[in-house]
């Protein structure tokens, strides 16, 4: 083979790595960084929303809050007022953190809570719109005010 | 070298179609729609209504048309809306109240999508139940 | 001659592939498998309220949605009523608006938008002049 020849298989060669390498390269590099998920640590709650108004007998309620970061959620029901329950049933809730839906919130899990200390919930939230649905259970005799406190990044 | 020529010629060819294959975009064609024409037929008892769906395949307007009832000197409320849910009648977006007749119709611009007409008996004038014939043109 | 020819092609070949390599490296986002989706929203407004709707998208697309009915609370149509539709997200008890438009009804979409991968809702409010309560419908599509 001559020298010539020889310089023309090496520069066909050379060229086919460099296409090869540049048709395929980029899509290689994207692929890696959609797939690639870091590993984070929750962050702590550093914003409190308070929610505030007034429950009826079977009603439920709700109330959207945005997470800015991954992160721990606490709700805590801290109290609800200005109602008589009859002594033989209990003065109990149903909380729930969940996702807008609809014309309401569809919780991701609910608890039965008594209003009080808290946290009643506590989850790690994803950065997103959450919410938090109180229900009455029907142990109530008329409207009462309630109050609930969210802490969330 | 010619030989040489030629495989350059053809590993060219070869690299060039591998490269562009991803950005080779085909042709698509968007289908022609004439529109359509349905009849909607049946009876209509006193404070009743009848309703039915139909279909635009593009964008334009729909009309609905009063063409018969087997009642004289009754004026009805002819709507079109978009469907509900549960399937029993329209949500109304335009209504006219009008007799059986040439002339007598709805018409609004809809999109390419589902929607319905409705007759209403809204004041009672049927004497118990009526034959009625709607011809409904969409897009 | 040969380094000439042999230099313009190889210039050409990586010309093109690098056109395509510039395609897929300015398309970062996952690909999500999403279909359209229509749904309704059908209640009574009440004058100086607000009403709304919350829905998901799994990533950035667009929405439509559609004012396709106003009938007062008589059963009578009223296509000259003026109504604030807007696309927004839920925050507190309420939704608020980022895309709207102040539209009479009819059965073309008047809101068009385009919506971040996240929740949102579509709000029906009285823009002012409300007398009446009225009930209203709905249609909007988004991607789920």
């Amino acid at each position: 083979m001559s020298s010539g020849r020889l310089f023309l298989l090496a520069a066909w060669c050379a060229m086919s790595v460099v296409t090869s390498a540049a048709c395929t390269g980029d899509r290689k590099a994207s692929t890696t960084d959609t797939l690639t998920s870091p590993s984070l640590s929750p962050a702590d709650p550093i914003v409190t929303e308070t929610f505030t108004g007034t429950l009826r007998p079977n009603a439920t309620v709700f109330y959207a809050f945005t997470v800015a970061t991954y992160g721990t959620v606490n709700i805590t029901l801290d109290e609800v007022t200005g109602v008589q329950v009859s002594e033989d049933v209990p003065f109990e809730f149903e909380i729930g953190p969940g996702v807008p839906r609809g014309t309401g919130c569809s919780p991701n899990s609910v608890l039965v809570v008594a209003p009080g200390e808290g946290p009643h919930s506590s989850g790690v939230f994803d950065a997103g719109i959450w919410c938090v649905r109180l229900r009455e259970l029907g142990n109530m005799s008329g409207p009462a005010r309630f109050r609930i406190t969210i802490a969330h990044p | 070298m010619r030989r040489t020529l030629s495989a350059a010629a053809v590993l060219l060819a070869t690299l060039t179609a591998s490269c562009n294959s991803n950005s080779t975009t085909p042709m698509i064609t968007a289908p022609t729609t004439s529109g359509s024409t349905s009849v909607f037929s049946g009876s209509i008892v006193t404070g009743g209504t009848a309703a039915r769906s139909f279909d635009a395949a593009a964008a334009g307007t729909a009309t609905a048309t009063f063409e018969f009832l087997d009642q004289s000197g009754v004026s009805l409320q002819l709507a079109l809306g978009i469907p509900r849910l549960s399937g029993s009648g329209c949500f109304l977006s335009r209504a006219v109240t009008v007799t059986a007749g040439p002339g007598s119709s709805v018409s609004t611009p809809v999109e390419p999508g589902t929607f319905c007409v409705q007759l209403a008996d809204t004041t009672g004038q049927i004497a118990r139940v009526a034959a009625f014939r709607v011809t409904i043109t969409a897009p | 001659m040969m380094r000439l020819l042999l230099t313009v092609t190889v210039l050409l070949v990586a010309s093109a592939c690098n056109n395509d390599a510039q395609t897929t490296a300015t398309s970062p986002s996952p690909v999500v498998q999403a279909t359209l989706q229509t749904e309704f929203y059908a209640d009574t407004l009440q004058p100086g309220d607000l009403r709304f709707y919350s829905f998901s998208v799994p990533s950035d697309s667009t929405a439509s949605a559609m004012l396709g009915s106003i009938v007062r609370l008589d059963g009578r149509v009223d296509a000259s009523q003026r109504i604030g539709l807007g696309f927004g997200y839920p925050s507190g008890t309420t939704c608020t608006v980022t895309q709207w438009v102040v539209t009479t009804s009819g059965l073309t979409a008047q809101l068009k938008g385009w919506l971040t991968k996240g929740v949102h809702c579509v709000a029906i409010y009285d823009p002012g002049g409300m007398t009446v309560p009225l009930n209203f419908a709905v249609r909007f599509e988004h991607f789920f």
